[in-house]
């Protein structure tokens, strides 16, 4: 191997780089945690962690500046310097075996939050007393779905996740007998009462947007808010131009305003068509009715004791139908997704689930027991030779 | 004489521990240790009434003790019982602590006005209230993070002047002179009243004066159930739900339908009575009677709230603090002059004060039936504990008074600082639902916590190090290297409990949340103590730092953990964001500011260093070479 | 052992895994029908939890400081029988507190005015009592028992007596208005009592009368 190749691994494999990624890895995590404050917990994930280079967004000209690694380079190398350095060097001997049994954990637990990161849905379900749902709605992802109502038994949904859109590209589908143009497009933004006499002829050929108008929005990152995109797209048949739409995640039943209600509809060669910009769902084989939600207190207190939702567990197969409960520190786990109580408005009668599906979960569990049998034996052959050690001369 | 110190020193000390555990004595007639062990219902859970008093005085003006105008001094429960009973009188006492300079403006004070120049009283405060409900009104438009100083202390005292408003109205009416013999009338006369109320509703013929003093006293106690707080009095009936106790105000009204005036009312009335008009004797008969009836039905739970008296009284963590000062006094001298006499007494000194630390965290674990750790307030104190555990062990073995001094330093601080954080109320609080389970805070809390122990210990013996090498002659090869050792040592161990402890709270939020990890800052927190540590040992491994490297990184340890132990709460985000205070933000920024100056020093080269100046600065060299034979 | 192979190998490895980051793709599939709408509305972000709101009693001033000697709400202390409505969308529910049977937030131009629904055992001295007291709490002067008629709207719904009152016209910077409820239900009083700016709580007259004809004895 000639030398410039053989320093570059003995680099690789030094503890010396160990340690700046560690001092690295310290100083991101201290960064992304500050940055919840602007970003909220979601949004520092992305600029931090699940991302090779960190960028920050530059005053108010856009542009943005790479500042640091992220999380995937710092934590990627860490791996990779923990598994050639092993290469490298293993031997084994029982005086090491549980440094090398705890650096197994360690490899195992940064590939299973990779997996996790890239795996992981995330999405909350949320009922409200007597209601039955079998579908789950991201708290970060739309989509547009472009849905055909014709079948009075089910739905033929094209989801087309909100990226897509934004690319501003014409999109086709086999499954749509016509090409969506987007005209324009705002990942968040503000509704207005169409004013005849200032704006601009509407976009729109139906629907809300003959009425409605959108315009941009700063972006939130706030924890509590959700940007509301909207976007006016036209459909283009076979025939030419079909009508142009706006669409908006502040659309549909759960808007404040009776007239946003109202779902949009076309008929194109004989199907009907429902248009939406929603909440990125995930349907599910199952369904849940809410029966009761309760909210307990300490007694002469407002602090809350219990959080819990009664539900109503069926599978279209008949399979199952039973009650569950689901309470704080007690989710269900069910068809590989795990249900936790994560919201409440009781005077409503209304639950928020967090339904969570993650197929790497086992890997921390595994990872950790390794490091934590690793660890404890390694420091109690430590202690052991302190011990004896101690106990051989006589202390001053 | 060697032999003679420490044992006098260990009999002393054992003397003054056994003399704060005395049963509290009335300081009159009157029985007041015994009305302050009546049971109220206070934040969910049956409590004294000396526990309302003194966490009420610790809310308004971080201090138990009450001096009257006259300068003699008052116990909390007759500060509580003329503040209920005789509040003329209370509110010429001097317990609201006010030292914003444009806040005592807006009263027309000055700090030469104040008991200890920070101390008013309600009546001193009582000209401007109508102003102060203004600027409280416009201070609660603004959000709590952006306040301005004068803002939060309008706040804080508006809070507290509440507080004390509802402290008034929860046993009697206030300002009705004689409230049991209202409650008497109104037991003779209860069903004529109701009728005549009744029918004036109705227009019809009704006897006026009976109406208009139903209605009277109707106004007097709707008024006391909607102030009171922030306890309940009144327990519920023989048979009834055991947590559905009652404000007076609430059960009095109740008398109207009724036609029964309550006998707890009835109980309150006439020690308000008999303590107005200075009857201790029939003031401890009746308290012997409501003592006995209430034996009847809870007979565990009074044992819980005499024994809470007790604890209350003795305050243990205060002795235990005292101790550890003198503790860590002993061992600093002890490296200057008598070296074994000192150290020995030290040590002993240390093992008692935790002793008793450790049967008041039991005492308070029983009381609450929680693990040790269930709020910032008993995490100071488990911190504190754990970390002279550690230290008596160190001590045991290495007997050089490095540990004891570390002990010392270490316990007090941790007393110190949890007495300030029980300013905030009452410190036996009931847990918001999600921290709702004995296991996971068993576990996950416990083991995290005694990860903050082991790294803050590391950090000050590494800080020992670092003084006594830079700025004294005595850091020895033989004390640098047990120096060396110990700290490496305890680096090891928090290491395994912070690694643990937070694998534990992975497995916790799997569990409860579906996740394992969420990035949350509490979380992050507790991930940096991770690394920061697993820095430190594979920097040592490879042979980066030597002895005095380690030391500047434990140093560097103390600012990781505190930040994870209070900075995090601070940023308000995320789930496990419980008890953020602003005069928190200031203590942190000057801690870690000392650590980063000490990080300075510590950066200084060797051979300036006093102990290493004189040819001996090979002193840490066979340790490097020992631990790195180690880590093979 | 040659490093270099296993070197090699690891680094394509890391390459791959590290470049696995998933596209988004258009979805297709079969749904169940949307049921028709529920009565909903967008839920306030409410985490539970350690971040559930921690929210103080609904404490009363200082009774000196607000120069009343009553308080603004009466105190819940029945228990038993209740009553169960609905509120508008547009209502803020705030978390309840021990004296509230519930708590809402009106938000409009003129700031926010609160509804609170109280109950307590009795008649709380009487309908002229508990207007007076209120009337006093927005600085305006008692009325007489003559007066009691003309002030009070009487209603019928779903079984319960409810008495309406109206009080307004205040003058001053920012005036007030209160519109109350009293409900006898069961040998209780119910409370409910609508206080705010006077231009919100006047616009809000409509909604609040819709709102009283929710209100039904509760099932249980």
């Amino acid at each position: 191997m000639n030398s410039p190749l053989r320093s570059a691994r003995d680099v690789l494999v030094s503890l010396k780089l160990t340690v700046i990624l560690l001092a690295l890895g310290l100083i991101l995590v201290f960064a992304a945690t500050l940055d919840q404050v602007n970003l909220g917990i979601w949004g520092i994930q992305e600029k931090w962690f699940r991302t090779f280079v960190v960028f920050q967004p530059m005053g108010g000209s856009g542009t943005s500046v790479p500042i640091f690694p992220g999380g995937y380079s710092i934590g990627g190398l860490l791996l990779f310097n923990l598994i050639a350095a092993h290469i490298y060097r293993f031997k084994f001997t029982w005086k090491k075996a549980g440094i090398q049994l705890t650096h197994l954990g360690v490899i195992l637990l940064l590939v299973g939050e990779l997996l996790s990161g890239l795996w992981q849905e995330d999405y909350t379900m949320q009922i409200t007393e007597g209601e039955t749902k079998s579908h789950s709605e991201s708290q970060h992802f739309n989509e547009l779905a472009i849905i055909d109502t014709t079948n009075p038994e089910f739905d033929e949904v094209v989801a087309i996740p909100e990226e897509i859109v934004a690319g501003r590209e014409p999109i086709q589908h086999p499954k749509l007998p016509f090409r969506i143009v987007v005209k324009d497009y705002f990942p968040n933004s503000d509704l207005g009462m169409r004013d005849a006499a200032t704006a601009k002829p509407a976009q729109a050929t139906a629907g809300i947007g003959l009425s409605v108008q959108a315009s941009a929005a700063p972006l939130t990152y706030k924890q509590n808010e959700r940007n509301m995109p909207a976007a006016s797209i036209e459909l283009v048949g076979a025939n030419g131009p079909i009508g142009t739409w706006l669409v908006s995640t502040s659309f549909g039943p759960h808007s404040r305003a009776p007239f946003l209600q109202a779902p949009q509809t076309l008929t194109h060669e004989g199907r009907t068509y429902r248009l939406a910009l929603r909440w990125t769902r995930s349907y599910k084989p199952f369904s849940f009715r809410l029966i009761k939600v309760t909210h307990d207190v300490y007694p002469g207190t407002d602090t809350p004791k219990n959080f819990s939702s009664r539900l109503e567990l069926k599978t279209p197969d008949g399979r199952d139908d039973r009650e569950v409960l689901i309470y704080m520190n007690n989710p269900l786990r069910y068809g590989g997704y795990t249900f936790y109580q994560h919201q409440m408005d009781s005077a409503q009668g209304l639950t928020g689930l967090q339904a969570v599906k993650n197929p790497s979960w086992l890997i921390p569990y595994i990872a950790c027991s390794l490091m934590t049998l690793g660890l404890l034996g390694q420091f109690g052959i430590h202690l052991l030779g302190f011990i004896r050690k101690r106990t051989g001369p006589k202390a001053p | 004489m060697k032999k003679i110190f420490p044992v006098a020193a260990l009999i002393l000390t054992a003397l003054y521990l056994f003399s704060t555990l005395r049963t509290p004595k009335n300081p009159a007639e009157f029985d007041v240790v015994g009305f302050s062990k009546l049971p109220v219902l206070l934040n969910g859970r049956l409590k004294p009434l000396d526990t309302v008093a003194r966490s009420s005085l610790l809310q308004l003006q971080g201090r138990q003790t009450v001096e009257k105008p006259d300068g003699t001094k008052l116990q909390p429960i007759e500060w509580l019982l003329d503040v209920s009973f005789h509040s003329e009188r209370a509110d010429t006492y001097q317990t609201f602590e006010l030292t914003h300079p444009e806040l005592l403006a807006l009263f027309n004070l000055t700090i030469a006005d104040g008991q200890g120049k920070k101390r008013f009283s309600y009546k001193q405060l009582s000209g401007k209230f109508g102003e102060l409900d203004r600027q409280a009104k416009l201070a609660r438009q603004v959000e709590n993070a952006a306040r301005s100083t004068f803002q939060s202390a309008v706040v804080q005292l508006y809070g507290n002047l509440i507080h004390y408003q509802r402290l008034r109205h929860s046993l009697v009416a206030p300002g009705r002179g004689d409230f049991l013999g209202d409650l008497l009338r109104l037991q003779e006369n209860a069903e004529k009243w109701r009728v005549a109320v009744t029918a004036k509703l109705n227009k019809q013929p009704h006897d006026e004066a009976a109406a208009a003093a139903a209605m009277e006293l109707g106004e007097h106690f709707a008024d006391m159930g909607n102030i009171s707080g922030p306890y309940l009095v009144v327990p519920p009936p023989p048979g009834g739900d055991p947590n559905d106790w009652k404000p007076v105000g609430g059960i009095l009204l109740e008398t109207f339908r009724s036609g029964r005036v309550d006998s707890t009312a009835l109980a309150y009335a006439g020690f308000a009575r008999t303590w107005r008009n200075g009857e201790p004797k029939r003031f401890n008969e009746l308290l012997v009677l409501y003592r006995a009836d209430l034996a009847k039905r809870f007979p565990e739970r009074l044992s819980k709230s005499d024994t809470e008296t007790r604890f209350n009284a003795a305050q243990p963590f205060y002795t235990s603090a005292v101790l550890y000062g003198l503790a860590f006094f002993l061992a600093f001298v002890s490296w200057l002059a008598w070296p074994d006499a000192l150290q020995r007494s030290a040590f002993w000194i240390t093992g008692l004060a935790w002793l008793l630390a450790t049967g008041g965290i039991l005492t308070r674990m029983w009381l609450e039936g929680r693990p040790p750790v269930t709020n910032l307030y008993s995490s100071a104190l488990f911190v504190g504990w754990g970390a002279v555990m550690l230290c008596l062990i160190l001590e045991a073995v290495y007997k050089n008074a490095i540990a004891s001094v570390a002990a010392g330093a270490i316990g007090c601080a941790t007393l110190i600082i949890a007495h300030h954080l029980s300013l905030s109320g009452d410190t036996l609080e009931m847990m918001q639902a999600v921290l709702d389970t004995n296991f996971w805070l068993a576990t996950h809390v416990v083991i995290v916590t005694a990860g903050y122990s082991a790294t803050f210990l590391a950090g000050f013996l590494a800080i020992i190090y670092l003084l006594r090498g830079l700025l004294s002659t005595t850091l020895d090869k033989q004390t640098a290297d047990s120096l060396g050792r110990m700290t490496y040592g305890i680096l090891c161990f928090a290491t395994l409990f912070s690694f643990v402890g937070t694998v534990l709270g992975g497995i916790w939020a799997d569990q409860s949340w579906g996740r394992f990890w969420g990035w949350d800052p509490k979380e992050n927190g507790a991930l940096m103590i991770v690394i920061w540590n697993a820095l430190i040992l594979h920097a040592r491994w490879g042979g980066l730092v030597k002895t005095r490297g380690i030391m500047v990184l434990a140093i560097g340890g103390n600012i990781i953990t505190a930040w994870s132990w209070f900075g995090t709460n601070m940023l308000g985000v995320g789930l496990h964001s419980y008890g953020s205070q602003s005069a928190v933000a200031y203590w942190l920024f000057v801690f870690v500011g000392s650590q980063l100056a000490l990080i300075g020093l510590g950066l200084i080269p060797l051979d300036k260093w006093r102990s290493f100046r004189s040819g001996s600065g090979k002193a840490a060299t066979p340790l490097a070479a020992d631990s790195a034979k180690a880590a093979r | 052992m040659s490093p270099r192979v296993p070197f090699a190998s690891l680094s394509a490895a890391m390459a791959l895994l590290l470049s696995a980051c998933s596209k988004p793709a258009i979805e297709t599939y079969r749904a169940p029908k949307d049921p028709a709408p529920v009565a909903k509305s967008a839920p306030a972000p409410h985490n539970h939890g350690a971040e559930a709101p921690k929210a103080a009693p609904a404490a009363p001033a200082p009774a000196a400081a607000t120069g009343s000697t009553m308080a603004n709400t009466p105190v819940a202390t029945s228990s038993g029988p209740g009553l169960a409505w609905s509120a508008p969308a547009s209502w803020i529910a705030k978390p309840g507190s021990a004296m509230r049977k519930g708590s809402y937030a009106i938000k409009g131009d003129g700031g926010e005015a609160d509804l609170s629904i109280t109950a307590f055992p009795g008649d709380v001295g009487g309908d002229l009592a508990n207007i007076n007291r209120w009337r006093g709490q927005i600085q305006l002067g008692p009325i007489s028992a003559g007066d009691l008629a003309s002030a009070v709207q009487r209603l019928e719904r779903n079984g319960l007596k409810i008495g309406v009152v109206d009080l307004g016209g205040a003058t001053g910077p920012a005036p007030q208005r209160t519109l109350a409820a009293m409900v006898p239900h069961e040998g209780s009083t119910w409370f409910f009592k609508l206080t705010g700016p006077d231009a919100l709580v006047a616009k809000e007259k409509a909604a609040f009368m819709a709102f009283l004809d929710t209100v039904k004895p509760s099932a249980q």
